[in-house]
């Protein structure tokens, strides 16, 4: 009991604090709805032009289509945090020195806070988008109940994954004046290796290959493809065998690398 | 003339204060650059299997995008302190500072903070275009050149206009909402051929925040896309019109500044 005491207060005091800016996240829906939006209208074109027979077989139709990118942006709607900005912004202040001063790492601070954002965006902000999203567009129900389980194992283990990197790009700010450009490649690599602008099976297979030599697809690929059921049976546990094995190899590396940089760190007085 | 002067002394301030950390800086531009191929790379692989969708072909496509790299790199070397000037500016006051200059107010809050960094996107873009250009075998008079000049400039005025009147509402509501982001997320809409998409995104793209006239109308010149001539050629009234609206709202928000009292 005790060992997980500090931790869910933390991860309490990140859901309360989300709470109380929970207005910025309606905001959010609408930038997820563009998202959508301009992304499966692109597909859509694609799709038209007879893509459909060779890279997308495995989609049995549009609509099939449409819920993988409908399902992967609000996948990641669940799973996004601002680990990186949050402490980028506490190096830039000095704040940082009293949260390396606390008796709880740097490390398991983050995380719980990334896991308290995700709660919060699991109770207000993500059925939201998912009752916009079926209003608007419709999209398919997942495969079978198993798949949905499966889906829904996979997107913790994306939580923790999402949040790792972020607190390993984060940690570049103590090195640096301004992480604004890492950031926004880390961005940008998500986007296209997760498959969650392009599905991995359309990628030529060099890229393709490269893809899944990175922690990426587990972030969109993976849920995605149990969600629709395009992996089954052992192939579908060998998936959430990935996602763990990406997670538990994060969070050692997040672990090393905070204490490597937490002990480093030198702050002004004043 | 003396104005010009003050911006150059900003910049030239800033640019020795971000050259004190040489290394840093070019992780940085590095950085920036491998965002922009990640983004770009979209397209790449967009296109291996197919030859064009909705009449556009790869370089077409990659030639408009290029066209649009080269005015947001632009823009965001200025964009820093629009995007948290409600903050920064209105909630903690830092306005008073700049109304007690004799210098236009917009000009110095854009010109306060730069990022040159992302000048890579630009120097990217002009490869995008140039290398898009040489394969559609376009044979760029000095007339194209020109008008791709003037849509530069038009899509830099377009950004500037967009975000500042975005900013400037942050005078009349403390916006913690964030009515920029989704905005934002928009522009990426502009690298596409409008008739992509839905009506309404058309209609907003156009008329609203008309991001479709930052790369993607004014590329019909140089791409003979005869079908567009006319929505080409207002590319640079429509950033006149909304760089009227920016000044509109800016002045009307400076005036209900109220400062803080502190």
């Amino acid at each position: 009991m005790s060992v997980f005491a500090v931790p869910l207060a933390l991860i309490r005091i990140s859901f309360v604090a989300n709470l109380a800016y929970r207005l910025r996240f309606y905001t959010g829906v609408i930038s997820y709805l563009i998202y959508v939006l301009v992304y499966t209208s692109i597909w859509k074109a694609v799709y038209a032009t007879g893509a459909a027979g060779g890279p997308l077989a495995e989609f049995q139709s549009f609509e099939a289509l449409f819920t993988y990118f409908a399902v992967g942006w609000l996948a990641r709607s669940f799973c996004f945090n601002n680990v990186d900005r949050t402490l980028t912004e506490l190096v830039e202040s000095g704040h940082i020195a009293a949260r390396v001063a606390r008796p709880v790492s740097l490390h398991l601070q983050m995380l719980c806070e990334a896991i308290g954002e995700a709660a919060f965006r699991a109770a207000f902000f993500s059925p939201i988008l998912l009752t916009v999203l079926v209003v608007f567009f419709g999209f398919q129900p997942p495969a079978s109940l198993g798949c949905l389980l499966a889906f829904l194992a996979s997107l913790v283990l994306s939580i923790v994954v999402m949040a790792e990197l972020n607190f390993l790009v984060g940690l570049t700010a103590f090195k640096t004046q301004s992480t604004w450009g890492i950031m926004r490649a880390k961005q940008y690599l998500i986007e296209l290796l997760s498959g969650l602008l392009i599905p991995l099976s359309y990628f030529p297979d060099v890229l393709r290959t490269i893809a899944y030599c990175t922690p990426f697809p587990v972030l969109t690929s993976i849920p995605n493809r149990l969600y629709l059921g395009l992996v089954t049976g052992a192939e579908a546990w060998a998936s959430l065998g990935v996602s763990a094995a990406w997670a538990v190899g994060l969070f050692v590396v997040a672990i090393v690398c905070d204490r490597a940089v937490s002990k480093s760190l030198q702050v002004q007085g004043g | 003339m003396r104005t010009l002067a003050i911006y150059g002394a900003y910049f030239a301030q800033f640019l020795k204060a971000r050259m004190a950390y040489r290394a840093d800086f070019f992780a940085e531009v590095f950085a920036t650059g491998l965002g922009s191929a990640a983004s770009l790379a979209f397209v790449f692989v967009l296109f291996v299997p197919i030859d064009a969708i909705a009449g556009w072909s790869r370089d077409e496509i990659l030639f408009v995008y290029g066209m649009s790299m080269i005015p947001y790199g632009l823009f965001a070397t200025v964009s820093w302190n629009l995007f948290d000037f409600g903050d920064r500016f209105v909630i903690e006051g830092h306005f008073d500072r700049v109304l007690l200059r004799p210098v236009n107010s917009f000009a110095q809050v854009v010109f306060e903070a730069f990022r040159i960094q992302t000048l890579t996107e630009s120097a990217i873009g002009v490869v995008v275009v140039a290398t898009a250009a040489r394969r559609l075998g376009l044979e760029l008079g000095i007339i194209d050149l020109a008008w791709m000049g003037v849509a530069v400039l038009s899509g830099c005025a377009i950004f500037v206009a967009v975000f500042g009147t975005i900013a400037s509402l942050s005078f009349h509501f403390e916006d913690r909402v964030g009515i920029a982001p989704p905005v934002f997320n928009l522009i990426n809409a502009g690298r596409y051929p409008v008739d992509l998409f839905p009506k309404a995104v058309r209609f907003v793209l156009r008329w609203i925040i008309p991001f479709a006239f930052v790369a993607f109308y004014p590329s019909a010149l140089p791409l003979h896309k005869d079908g567009l001539r006319n929505f080409c050629m207002a590319t640079p009234l429509v950033a006149l019109v909304f760089l009227g609206v920016l000044a509109f709202a800016w002045r009307r928000g400076v005036r209900s500044y109220q400062s803080t009292g502190s």
